[in-house]
């Protein structure tokens, strides 16, 4: 299966860590980026095959392509990669899969599901950390309950304490004056709920909720920093990728909304920034801000990343309001995380019986490996997805 | 009789002079080739209630024919060759007509090279058979007898332009029509039956034969369907091929284009979007804005309508296909209807991709409507073009402009001069250029005043300006469309005499192909504008319990149940325009 998939943006940060996460449970994928000399090493150090490449020339593309069954793409900014990638992938018949968290670009590359379809391919966008496992446990809680009566579904993840240089461009360009959240189509005569889910947008600070991130048996370390805290409504992938979890299930909640844990400091800044987003735009403005993320660190190092876990909190509410789903999963470090769930949904994609095509949600293309979430401790450790993670499904009062 | 069905073997030297023009990539002996049954020509000639259609096919065996492949129909009548190509028969309407009793000829329009090596359209005579009374020959009605026999069956691919490839490749799938048929083979002599075949640049049927053929075998019967009734079996096996082997790039060039518009503005139509909207349908397949990854839709930008009655002096393909060359070029009129849409995203605050679509669109050249409806998703129909008056005293225009009987060093008629517009009903040989007027009248125009030619330059390098003035679109027809009215507004006038996007659907047809949108842009050149003073009246008509966009359009325009629709345009609401452009089809999968 190995030589199949391939890793493009494999010496960022977040595609070391994936080859990482291949080597180690024992595939090679073939590494590419377009940075020939950054490349060598990388696959002198993992010990991989490499292709160096750039974007730029359309027939190179689809030439490398043609060799591959997937590709991963972990190169950001993903505006300037994701759409080309994704295209090449579906002329070339091979799947695609990337880590993309912009939700401008998941909606560019959305467009393309119909092509990917009649193609025969898959296509996989935003297999990173919060969309995966949101995606999963929202795949999983809608199986058991009823499809008529889904009124709020709400995602909270907690935020991450070391970001990397990638995410913190990403989510400089994110931050805009409103946020995008799904809401129940309404027939503009008769005012009546539609089967339609569609997108629309609040402006930043209008949705802040308090979500309890603590779980059961919390160490004493872990207590203070996840109780109950205010979380602000956001600009994640992982409100699109429910809407088509919840489309899947034939489900129209009445609402979709992603949130981040924010501190008072943070929800500041974010509702300044989000005054200020126009300024950002402005050619000198951005490329200040460039040049000083630049000077920040690559990323979380290895120590930084076993100290920090994550959490993730999907509530579910009837139409009444009452809780029906109360969910928390604590997982390792967001990047390593993110390197698990993108390998995992690549390899999935690579295997001969895969049969879904065009547009697929990580959930639904780790049903196999992904899905039921295990309930139980001993059964997550098993498993190469969860091994490290802790799932609590609350029971609602 | 209604069908005769006659083969032959090719002799030595036509089949040496087939696969010598194959060799060169002459297109129409490659189709023949292509067939994988290149020795045996089969000709079916079918008479119908409506008209006549030929067939001419590779055959499988020239004693007991089972499988054929039409590489060239002729129908006379235009609805007949829709249908037929709708089941994947290569058609093009032409004369048929009844000569001396026993002669049938075709009179077809085809490229003919002169001896400076220039290729014009004009009608020949493309086949000749003899020997039947083709009087005597009863109409076929369909369906009208019960399955007698297996006869032989038609291999027709159905082609489409791919969906994600629409610039590169055609999807083609494989497609067999049978149809009910009683063939009697004693019941004519084959040594009374003669064919014959007009030389041409393109098609060069001439290839088939030196000289007059006689067939090897000959049967008359029965059939109790249209190439085009008949059901396609069930398509299966779906290829791809590269769309510059079966229709040439898709890059087209369009040079002396001179046109006049017609702004069938908002302020009296805005109640009517919705029935508008209804007209872009074709471009929104799958449910939208939904749950589904697809949450896009085309919607209509304005309400305003643009009718535009156009002259193409010279059009070509960038790349034609041989035998044609890259100087060789067509001409025709058009008459189109164009409506301005944009893609919305389902959250959106602002659409983008502007974009024109036709959902109806007539012109008088037939090589062109094949082009238009087959690869560019324009939904192509014949029209008539006339000038002097309205009713039967109308003078049918030629391709050209030219009226029927002028002289060679006279000119063409001025596009300002033409008055009617009508569908053609059967294809006649005495102007096989400018076909029969059909009493179903399209269009009719009249001006107030007299003209002159004096036309204003549009500088294109100035952002607006002028350009923004002689824009077939102005800011206040996209007032009442938030969606619309700002950046996609101003980039839609300023751009409008620069370039402009075109998305059409394809199949324009039935054929049980996937959807495909077809995204191209025209970028013009040379543009000059005049907006000419007085009143332009038009009177549009639909045939009554007609469906189709055009009659649609009508019901929109018009009040129903009082006859045509009648508009009356003042200064400024219609321009005329020249100008050369270049259409380039782009792919979805293109970066």
């Amino acid at each position: 299966m190995s030589q199949r998939i391939l890793l493009y943006g494999a010496t960022g940060f977040s595609g070391r860590l994936i080859a990482d996460w291949a080597l180690k449970r024992g595939d090679a994928l073939v590494l590419a980026s377009r940075d020939a000399r950054a490349l060598r090493r990388q696959a002198a150090a993992v010990k991989m095959a490499h292709i160096a490449f750039g974007l730029d020339d359309r027939r190179r593309v689809l030439r490398v392509l043609e060799g591959f069954d997937v590709v991963i793409n972990a190169a950001g900014p993903f505006n300037q990669t994701a759409e080309r990638l994704a295209k090449a992938a579906i002329e070339t018949s091979c799947s695609y899969v990337d880590i993309n968290g912009e939700i401008d670009v998941y909606k560019t590359l959305d467009d393309l599901g119909d092509s990917a379809e009649r193609r025969g391919v898959t296509l996989v966008c935003g297999a990173g950390h919060t969309a995966t496992i949101s995606d999963i446990l929202l795949d999983s809680a809608l199986t058991e309950l009823p499809a008529d009566d889904i009124g709020a579904v709400r995602i909270a993840v907690s935020r991450s304490l070391n970001l990397s240089r990638g995410s913190t461009l990403t989510m400089l360009r994110s931050i805009r004056e409103q946020v995008t959240i799904v809401r129940a189509g309404i027939d503009p005569d008769s005012g009546a709920r539609t089967k339609e889910l569609r997108l629309t947008h609040v402006p930043v600070g209008r949705l802040e909720r308090t979500f309890d991130f603590s779980m059961q048996h919390d160490s004493e370390q872990q207590a203070p920093r996840f109780g109950r805290l205010i979380a602000s409504a956001s600009n994640l992938v992982d409100t699109l990728t429910a809407r088509c979890t919840a489309a899947r299930h034939k489900v129209t909640p009445d609402r979709i909304e992603a949130y981040i844990e924010m501190p008072a400091p943070l929800r500041f800044a974010y509702q300044l920034g989000a005054l200020s987003a126009i300024f950002f735009r402005f050619p000198g403005t951005s490329q200040a801000i460039a040049s000083q993320v630049k000077q920040l660190p690559e990323g979380p190092d290895r120590q930084e990343r076993m100290k920090n876990r994550h959490r993730v909190v999907l509530e579910i509410e009837d139409r009444s309001r009452a809780l029906l789903v109360d969910w928390r999963i604590e997982t390792p470090d967001p990047y390593d995380f993110t390197a698990r769930c993108a390998y995992e949904v690549a390899a999935e994609l690579a295997e001969k019986g895969f049969k879904q095509r065009g547009w697929v949600t990580p959930s639904a293309a780790l049903a196999s490996r992904g899905l039921p979430v295990p309930s139980d401790a001993e059964a997550m450790e098993e498993s190469a997805l969860w091994h490290g993670c802790r799932l609590e499904r609350r029971r609602p009062p | 009789m209604e069908t005769l069905l006659a083969t032959f073997k090719l002799s030595d030297s036509a089949a040496a002079r087939l696969r010598s023009s194959a060799a060169s990539g002459d297109a129409f002996a490659s189709a023949i080739l292509g067939t994988g049954r290149a020795d045996v020509i089969a000709i079916e000639v079918l008479r119908y209630e409506q008209g006549w259609i030929v067939l001419l096919s590779a055959a499988d065996d020239v004693a007991a024919p089972k499988r054929l492949t039409c590489v060239l129909g002729f129908a006379d009548q235009p609805d007949l060759c829709d249908e037929a190509r709708e089941n994947g028969f290569p058609m093009i309407e032409a004369a048929i007509e009844i000569t001396a009793k026993t002669e049938l000829r075709v009179h077809a329009l085809v490229f003919v090279r002169d001896t400076a090596g220039k290729a014009t359209l004009c009608s020949k005579p493309a086949v000749l058979v003899k020997g039947i009374d083709w009087t005597k020959v009863a109409p076929n009605e369909r369906g009208a007898w019960p399955y007698e026999q297996a006869g032989p069956i038609y291999d027709q691919p159905l082609m489409s332009p791919d969906a994600d490839q629409q610039a590169n490749d055609v999807r083609l799938v494989a497609s067999q029509t049978a149809r009910s048929q009683r063939l009697v083979q004693p019941e004519v002599s084959k040594h009374t039956v003669s064919i014959e075949f007009g030389d041409a640049a393109y098609p060069d049927l001439g290839a088939l034969s030196n000289g007059e053929v006689r067939p090897d075998a000959v049967w008359r019967g029965t059939v109790a369907a249209l190439p085009g009734d008949a059901p396609a079996k069930s398509p299966s096996g779906a290829m791809r091929i590269a769309r510059k082997s079966v229709f040439g790039p898709p890059a087209f060039v369009f040079e002396g284009v001179e046109i006049i518009g017609f702004r069938l503005e908002q302020s009296a139509f805005a109640e009517r979007a919705g029935k508008l909207a209804q007209l872009i349908q074709p471009l929104n397949p799958r449910p939208v804005a939904g749950n589904g990854p697809t949450n896009f839709e085309y919607r209509l930008a304005t309400a305003t309508v643009v009718v535009e009655l156009l002259r193409y002096e010279k059009m070509r393909s960038r790349e034609p296909l041989r035998p044609l060359l890259a100087q060789d070029y067509m001409c025709q009129h058009e008459l189109l209807v164009r409506l301005l849409v944009g893609r919305v995203d389902d959250d959106t605050s602002q659409a983008r991709d502007a974009a024109t679509f036709v959902p109806a669109i007539f012109v008088d050249n037939p090589w062109s409507k094949i082009a238009g409806r087959e690869v560019l998703g324009f939904p192509k129909q014949l029209a008539v073009f006339s000038i002097g008056g309205r009713g039967p005293s109308a003078v049918p225009l030629s391709m050209n402009g030219k009226r029927p009987d002028a002289r060679p060093d006279q000119g063409a008629e001025p596009l300002t001069s033409v008055t009617s517009i009508s569908r053609v009903g059967r294809m006649q040989h005495a102007t096989p250029a400018a076909p029969a007027v059909h009493p179903d009248s399209l269009l009719e125009i009249s001006y107030s005043e007299e003209f002159d030619d004096r036309f204003e330059g549009v500088d294109l390098s100035l952002l607006g300006g002028i350009g923004m003035l002689a824009s077939p679109w102005r800011q206040q027809d996209f007032q009442d469309q938030v969606e619309f009215r700002r950046s996609f507004a101003g980039s839609v006038m300023a751009d409008s005499f620069r370039q402009y996007g075109i998305v059409q659907a394809m199949p324009v047809d039935h054929r049980p192909l996937d959807k495909a949108l077809i995204s191209g842009r025209f970028t013009l050149k040379d543009v000059e504008v005049q907006f000419p003073a007085g009143v332009a009246s038009l009177d549009l008509f639909s045939p009554q319990g007609s469906t189709d966009p055009w009659a649609q359009l009508c019901a929109i325009v018009g009040k129903p149940d009082t006859g045509p629709a009648h508009v009356d345009l003042p200064t400024g609401q219609w321009y005329r325009a020249r100008c050369a452009m270049e259409l380039k089809i782009e792919n979805t999968l293109d970066w």
